[in-house]
């Protein structure tokens, strides 16, 4: 069995996140040393490729510490779908290499996407802290803006209708008890 | 004569008025939680449970069979308007119908769906009435080999569904199958790559992963596109053009009808589930079709083999239920429950003791079925102002609605931030053409295969699988649905090699 601790660590939420890191560093670096030998026009790929690899690298290693109990081990089904994971990107890294796969297509614009992603993590975060329905309100009111809506009364009725609609029938009929925030809870029970 | 008899008096113990008022309730209700991405048949059953303590037992059971029957319908609404299944059973019939959509032919995705829905859930209960007890008892006989050896045939679709892009399609749906071996081993307890965090413990639930997958990711592509402008139907909307002609739907009529017999089938196996057999029979409406090339692109035939299939699935999980009180599904378990809270006991004897019962359940999924036709297409026109919705409006409603959903499965913001990454994934890899549908049903077929695997191996050796005579077959059967799409690519490419 090898080093036990670095089990136990790898395991953990901080070995998670020190993964993560480590993984990043890799996938920066594998993008600039493959630019040249792939070409600019298999990049995307290429990158989709390589971080499939070592998330599959690092689940395999993590399989090393799985504990054996009975006949068939925890890390036969998963080591089977990572063999097969291999294989197949091997074949799409030969196709790449030999310029028969269909290059990347052209990105369109990225801005948007992104600004919206940054308004979704910002809704998740005032979920957590003013509850599902005052950050419903705001999050339709903002990305609606950003969409270029340009209708202020509407964007009121519709986020303010959601939120009124998503009370009653999720939380008062279906009762789905939708998070209410911390800071919601703290200050009024 | 003695089965006609019990029909006829199922059919007197539905046409009153409270039984009737209970199915028209269950269908709409299915209906609404079939449409809304996250509440999940199961959810649909068990909300609508305490509702059902006071009633009286036949007209508990009938609204919650028909919300049963009905929610599977309703998947394929957003599947089709807006490319969000609604429930996993709605992700093939996504694969034409969102296509159909962008051509301006809502109506005719919806019109097929509504109809092969209710000739799938026809099928699905004629033969639950016919064969019940003699399907039932095979099902129970499958040996975990078997059941392992029709996880891997369920995979073979992927090599159709995949098309020119196969190894993206194999990687798509490994990955699905890995995914699923997160969180506590089922056979020896076991944590695996849970890194600490509880709601891992689980693993991942399908839920939130196919709102992330279809429905964000859907979003962030429309984003890149620039599609701001709602999408042009054209002249959908006036009513002539919206729906399919009746020649249309009676040229669909053999896939319609193979699917049904198809969906029933798999839906007869405890665990397989309607979502597996609205894939299978997609893929085999696609290798015994004319026009295999337009798959995926907007054919009818797609969207009415999933949604025939998946209809006709659940008259299939109701032959374990009420012969042998075997669950099939999530939620033929919650009906064991409503079962069981009017002192029913589920199993062989039901249909001696309270016959008036059983076959007057029977009679409500037929009248439900045309319930579901009406409602259906009523509420068509509704469904089709969906996608004339402003996409700026559209697209934050779809993530307001999608994170309920992802919450509403487990009450966990876990499943809210994994649907988010999720959507985040299946963006970047369907920019770069790896398909979502074969990471889903890896999810689909992951629990279902690996258990069987090693049950059997424990079992048997590994030898088992080639030894017992229906794995062996069904191994072979998959051997060749995975070869054969392969076979006719090389033929064809050696074909139009001789002709240059």
């Amino acid at each position: 069995m090898p080093n036990k601790q670095l089990g136990i660590f790898l395991n953990s939420t901080p070995g998670f996140w020190a993964l993560c890191a480590g993984l990043l560093v890799v996938v920066f670096t594998g993008r600039l040393l493959m630019k040249k030998p792939i070409g600019k026009e298999y990049l995307g790929q290429g990158t989709v490729i390589l971080v499939l690899m070592l998330v599959s690298a690092v689940f395999l290693a993590l399989t090393i510490w799985f504990p054996v109990r009975g006949e068939v081990s925890a890390a036969v089904v998963p080591r089977l779908w990572i063999v097969g994971i291999y294989s197949c990107l091997i074949y799409l890294v030969v196709k790449i290499l030999r310029k028969t796969e269909d290059p990347d297509e052209v990105a369109g614009d990225l801005i948007l996407p992104f600004k919206f992603i940054f308004a979704t993590i910002g809704y998740i975060v005032l979920m957590v802290l003013i509850g599902y329905f005052l950050a419903s309100l705001f999050f339709i009111a903002v990305t609606m803006t950003l969409l270029h809506y340009k209708r202020r009364f509407v964007i009121l009725a519709i986020s303010g209708g959601w939120m009124v609609f998503s009370y009653l029938i999720f939380y008062r009929v279906l009762y789905v008890p939708l998070p209410q925030g911390l800071l919601i809870t703290a200050f009024f029970g | 004569m003695e089965l006609l008899g019990h029909m006829l008096e199922g059919f007197g113990n539905v046409f009153a008025v409270g039984p009737l008022i209970a199915v028209a309730i269950g269908v709409f209700m299915g209906i609404l939680v079939g449409a809304m991405p996250g509440l999940s048949p199961s959810m649909g059953v068990a909300l609508l449970l305490p509702f059902t303590f006071r009633l009286d037992p036949l007209i508990g059971l009938v609204m919650l069979t028909a919300v049963y029957l009905a929610s599977n319908y309703g998947g394929s609404i957003t599947a089709i308007t807006i490319n969000t299944p609604g429930t996993p059973s709605a992700v093939a019939t996504a694969f034409d119908g969102y296509p159909l959509t962008q051509q301006g032919k809502a109506g005719i995705g919806l019109g097929h769906s509504l109809v092969s829905s209710v000739v799938g859930g026809f099928v699905g209960i004629v033969i639950l009435i016919l064969f019940a007890q003699p399907l039932a008892k095979i099902a129970v006989k499958m040996h975990p080999a078997e059941y392992f050896a029709l996880a891997l045939f369920g995979l073979t679709t992927v090599a159709s569904l995949g098309g020119k892009n196969w190894a993206k399609a194999f990687v798509a749906a490994l990955i699905g199958l890995l995914i699923n071996t997160i969180g506590i081993d089922p056979i020896s307890s076991v944590k695996r790559y849970t890194f600490g965090v509880t709601a891992l413990f689980d693993g991942f639930d399908i839920i939130p992963a196919l709102i992330g997958l279809f429905a964000l990711s859907e979003v962030f592509t429309k984003l890149e596109e620039g599609a701001i402008k709602s999408i042009d139907v054209g002249d959908a909307e006036s009513r002539k053009d919206v729906w399919p002609t009746l020649r249309e739907y009676w040229d669909h009529r053999r896939v319609t009808l193979q699917s049904s017999v198809f969906g029933t089938l798999i839906g007869i196996f405890p665990g397989a589930g309607s979502a597996i057999a609205s894939f299978l029979a997609y893929d085999l409406a696609k290798r015994t079709s004319k026009h295999p090339e337009t798959f995926g692109k907007g054919n009818a035939e797609g969207v009415c083999a999933a949604e025939a299939a998946n209809s006709a699935s659940v008259g299939g999980a109701m032959v374990p239920l009420l012969t042998l009180g075997i669950p099939g599904s999530a939620a033929t378990a919650v009906l064991v429950g409503a079962l069981m809270i009017h002192d029913l006991v589920p199993g062989p004897m039901l249909f001696t003791s309270n016959p008036g019962l059983i076959y007057g359940l029977f009679a409500s999924m037929l009248v439900a079925n045309i319930f579901m036709l009406f409602v259906g297409a009523l509420g068509g026109r509704l469904w089709l102002k969906v996608i004339k919705i402003s996409p700026a409006v559209l697209l934050p409603m779809i993530v307001a609605v999608a994170f309920i959903g992802s919450f509403a499965v487990k009450n966990s913001l876990f499943d809210v931030g994994a649907c988010f990454v999720f959507g985040i994934a299946g963006w970047m890899l369907k920019r770069y053409g790896y398909p979502m549908a074969p990471i889903v049903l890896g999810m689909v077929l992951g629990k279902l295969a690996e258990v069987n695997f090693r049950r059997a191996v424990i079992m048997g050796g590994y030898s088992i699988f080639f030894t017992r005579p229906a794995s062996a077959i069904l191994l072979i059967i998959s051997v060749a649905a995975f070869a054969l799409p392969f076979i006719q690519a090389s033929k064809e490419k050696r074909k139009s090699a001789g002709k240059k």
